[in-house]
C-alpha cells in the first residue's frame, strides 16, 4: 500500500492538471484534427488546379516550345489524369514533400521550414506584446481607473481594426527609420551582420545562445517596427474584449463579497483577471491567426525573409508549389492554433470538459 | 437636428452612416469635384502638398487628391459587391445548414457538408486564402469580386445557421409544422426573414472588412493593378519614395482607406445594437401570425 512520494507528487501534479484528461480532449480533438487537415489539403490540391488556361505556360512564359511545355508538365505531375495527381500530392505531403520551387530551385519543404522561424519571431513577439497590453488595459477600463483616458483607449480599440497593416507599416517606417533615424530602416532581420549560428532559428534566442548581446540588441532593434505596426493593428480586439470579460467578472457575487469583507484588492484583481481568461484566450487564438495574415504584407515592407515575404514572391513569379506549400502551411498553423487554444481554454476554465463533455 | 437623429438611432450608426455616405457621393460624382483626372499626367512630379495639388503629386506625376477620391469608384464597387454576392450565397447554404441538421439522410447530410466546407475554408487566415484565390484566379477586378466572396461566404453561412438555430425553437415554427407545411417552405418563407436581421447588419461590416481586403492584395500587385485609382495600389506605388522623405503619395490614401473601413465598421456596430434599441425587436408577420394563434 505504501508508494513512493515522488510517485505521490508526480499524481498529485497529474491531478492538479489534470493531464490524464488533457490527453484524452486532445485525442478527442485529433479526430477532427486529421479531417481538417485532409479537408484543408484537398482545397489546397484544387485550389492550385482553378488556374485558369495552362499552368506550365503560364511558368514558362508565351514564347515557351512545346517540349518546355512537356517538360514541366512532366514535371509537375500534370500529364498524368486528377486522381491519380491527387493521389502522388497526398503520399507526398505525408513524407513533406511539396514539389519544389521554380523561384529557389528547392524543395518547397526546405525554404518553408528554413523561413518559418522569421515569421514566428515576429507574430509571437506581436502577440506577447499584445497581450501584455492589451489585458491589463481592458482591465483598467473596467475598473474604471483610466478616466478620460479610459475613452481614449476604448476609441483606439475601436479604430485600430480599420488600420491597413501594410500601409501603418510603411508609416512608422517612415518616422522612426527615415525621419528620426531612431531605428533601423525596413532591411531585413538584421541588417547587414551576419546572423548567429542557427540554432532555433530565432535570432532573439539564437543570439542569446551564441552569448553575443550585440546581436540580441541589434535584432530586437529590427523586430521593433514590424512589431510595432502588427501590435497597433491586432491588439485593439484583445483591449475590447479584455474589457467586456472583466466588466463580466466584475458582475459575479465574490467580487462584492471580497469588497465588504474587506479583502484586499490586489487579491480580489487576481481572481477577477482569472475568471475573465477565458474570452481573452479564445480572441487571443483567433488574433494569432490574423496576425499570419498580416504579417505576409509587413515581411514583404520589412524585407524579413520569412514565409509571407516567400508567398508574395511565389505569387508574382507564378510559383504554384511555392504558393501551394505556403497556403497548407498556413492551414496546419491555423489548426494546431485552434487546438493549443482548447488546450489552454481548458486550463484555465476549470468548467470546461471534466465531466466527459467536450 | 444630428442630435435628434443620434438620440434616434445611436451615434454610432449616424457618424457610421455619414462616412459610408460620404464615400458612396465621392464614388458617384468623383470626377466632377476632383481638380484632375484619376490618371491625368499633370506634369508635375512629386510636388509637395500644397496649392494647386493640396495632396501633393506622385512620382508620374498624377495628383494624389484627385486618385483619392476617384478610389471609391473601385473600392467600395469591389467591396459591396463581394459581400453582397456571399451574403446571397450564404443565405440557402446557412438556412439548410441551420434547418435540416437534425433532419433525415438528405438532410443531415446537406448541412454536415456544408458546415464541413466552412470549416475548411476557415482553416486558412483569410488574407492567405485571398490571396491564394486571387493568385489562382488572376489579377482584376471581377476575379477580386469572385475570390472575395469566397472567403467571405463562411462568416454568412454561420451567423445565418446561428440565427436559425435559435428561431427554429420558436412557436411559430411549430405552428407551421402543425398547418402542414413543408420544412423547406417553413425554412425560407417563415424562419429566415427573421434571421436576416443580424445576418444584414454583418454586411457593412464586411464590405469595410473586403475594402482592407481588396487594397492589401492590390498592394502585392494581386487585385487591381496600375494606372487604376484605387488606394493600395496608390499606397504600393507611393511606398518607395517614402525613404527620400516623400511621404504624401503614400500617406492619403492609407488615411481615406483607414477612415471608410472605419465608417463602414461603426455603420455595423450601430446596426448589430439597433434592435436593443428599439425594444424586443420587430417581428415579422409569421411572428405575429404565430403570436395570434396561440394567444
Amino acid at each position: 500500500m505504501t508508494t513512493a512520494p515522488a510517485d505521490q507528487a508526480t499524481g498529485r501534479v497529474r491531478r492538479r492538471l489534470g493531464l490524464g484528461r488533457l490527453g484524452r480532449l486532445v485525442a478527442r480533438r485529433a479526430r477532427f484534427v486529421i479531417i481538417q487537415l485532409a479537408g484543408a489539403a484537398t482545397a489546397a490540391f484544387f485550389l492550385i488546379r482553378l488556374v485558369p488556361g495552362d499552368p506550365a505556360r503560364v511558368i514558362a512564359g508565351p514564347a515557351a516550345s512545346e517540349q518546355v511545355l512537356a517538360a514541366i508538365r512532366r514535371h509537375l505531375g500534370l500529364d498524368q489524369s486528377l486522381p491519380v495527381q491527387y493521389w502522388r500530392y497526398l503520399t507526398n505531403l505525408v513524407r513533406g514533400d511539396l514539389g519544389d520551387s521554380i523561384t529557389t530551385g528547392q524543395p518547397v519543404f526546405d525554404d518553408l521550414i528554413q523561413r518559418v522561424p522569421a515569421t514566428l519571431e515576429l507574430i509571437s513577439l506581436a502577440m506577447l506584446v499584445s497581450l501584455l497590453l492589451g489585458i491589463p488595459l481592458g482591465f483598467a477600463m473596467a475598473r474604471r481607473r483610466l478616466r478620460g483616458k479610459g475613452k481614449v483607449i476604448f476609441g483606439y480599440a475601436m479604430f485600430s481594426g480599420s488600420i491597413p497593416d501594410f500601409w501603418l507599416a510603411l508609416i512608422v517606417a517612415f518616422i522612426f527609420a527615415y525621419t528620426w533615424g531612431v531605428l533601423p530602416p525596413p532591411i531585413g532581420r538584421l541588417g547587414f551582420e551576419t546572423p548567429p549560428e542557427r540554432i532555433t532559428g530565432f535570432l532573439t534566442v539564437d543570439s542569446v545562445l551564441a552569448g553575443d548581446l550585440g546581436t540580441l540588441w541589434l535584432s530586437v532593434q529590427h523586430l521593433a517596427l514590424p512589431v510595432l505596426t502588427l501590435t497597433l493593428v491586432y491588439s485593439g480586439l484583445i483591449v475590447k474584449v479584455a474589457n467586456a470579460a472583466s466588466e463580466q467578472a466584475m458582475r459575479a457575487g465574490f467580487n462584492d463579497l471580497y469588497a465588504s469583507v474587506g479583502i484586499r484588492q490586489a487579491l480580489t484583481n487576481r481572481r477577477l483577471v482569472r475568471l475573465a481568461l477565458p474570452p481573452v484566450a479564445t480572441v487571443a487564438g483567433i488574433t494569432y491567426g490574423f496576425l499570419l495574415g498580416g504579417s505576409v504584407l509587413v515581411e514583404q515592407i520589412y524585407s524579413w525573409g520569412g514565409i509571407g515575404q516567400y508567398a508574395v514572391t511565389a505569387l508574382r513569379s507564378a510559383d504554384f508549389a511555392a504558393l501551394q506549400g505556403f497556403i497548407v502551411l498556413a492551414a496546419v498553423f491555423n489548426i494546431v492554433n485552434y487546438l493549443l487554444v482548447d488546450v489552454v481554454l481548458w486550463m484555465v476554465d476549470p468548467r470546461l470538459g471534466r465531466k466527459g463533455s467536450a | 437636428m444630428i442630435r435628434r437623429l443620434i438620440d434616434r438611432h445611436g451615434a454610432k450608426t449616424v457618424w457610421g452612416a455619414a462616412v459610408v455616405g460620404l464615400m458612396i457621393l465621392l464614388a458617384l460624382f468623383a470626377p466632377v469635384i476632383s481638380p484632375y483626372g484619376s490618371q491625368e499626367l499633370t506634369g508635375e512630379l512629386l510636388a509637395a502638398p500644397g496649392g494647386d495639388f493640396p495632396f501633393g503629386t506622385d512620382r508620374r506625376g498624377m495628383d494624389v487628391l484627385s486618385r483619392t477620391l476617384h478610389a471609391p469608384r473601385v473600392d467600395l464597387t469591389v467591396g459591396l459587391a463581394a459581400t453582397l454576392l456571399a451574403f446571397v450565397i450564404g443565405i440557402p447554404l446557412g438556412t439548410i445548414a441551420g434547418m435540416f441538421e437534425d433532419r433525415g439522410r438528405l438532410g443531415g447530410f446537406s448541412a454536415q457538408v456544408i458546415m464541413r466546407g466552412m470549416d475548411v475554408m476557415q482553416a486558412f487566415p483569410v488574407f492567405v486564402f485571398a490571396l491564394a484565390l486571387v493568385a489562382v484566379l488572376g489579377a482584376g477586378p471581377v476575379n477580386l469580386i469572385l475570390g472575395l466572396a469566397f472567403v467571405n461566404t463562411p462568416v454568412f453561412v454561420r451567423q445565418i445557421r446561428t440565427g436559425i438555430l435559435v428561431l427554429r425553437e420558436e412557436a411559430f415554427v411549430e405552428a407551421a409544422t402543425i398547418a402542414g407545411w413543408s420544412r423547406l417552405r417553413i425554412a425560407f418563407r417563415h424562419v429566415l426573414p427573421n434571421a436576416l436581421g443580424p445576418a444584414a447588419s454583418l454586411v457593412s461590416v464586411m464590405i469595410g472588412f473586403s475594402i482592407l481586403l481588396t487594397a492589401g492584395l492590390s498592394f502585392v500587385g494581386a487585385g487591381v493593378r496600375l494606372p487604376t485609382a484605387e488606394w493600395g495600389v496608390m499606397i504600393s506605388e507611393g511606398s518607395n519614395q517614402l525613404g527620400t522623405g516623400e511621404w504624401w503619395p503614400s500617406a492619403f490614401p492609407g488615411l481615406s482607406l483607414a477612415f471608410t473601413i472605419f465608417g463602414f465598421s461603426l455603420l455595423g456596430e450601430g446596426l448589430r445594437e439597433a434592435p436593443s434599441r428599439a425594444g424586443s425587436g420587430a417581428l415579422s408577420r409569421s411572428h405575429r401570425w404565430a403570436a395570434r394563434v396561440f394567444g
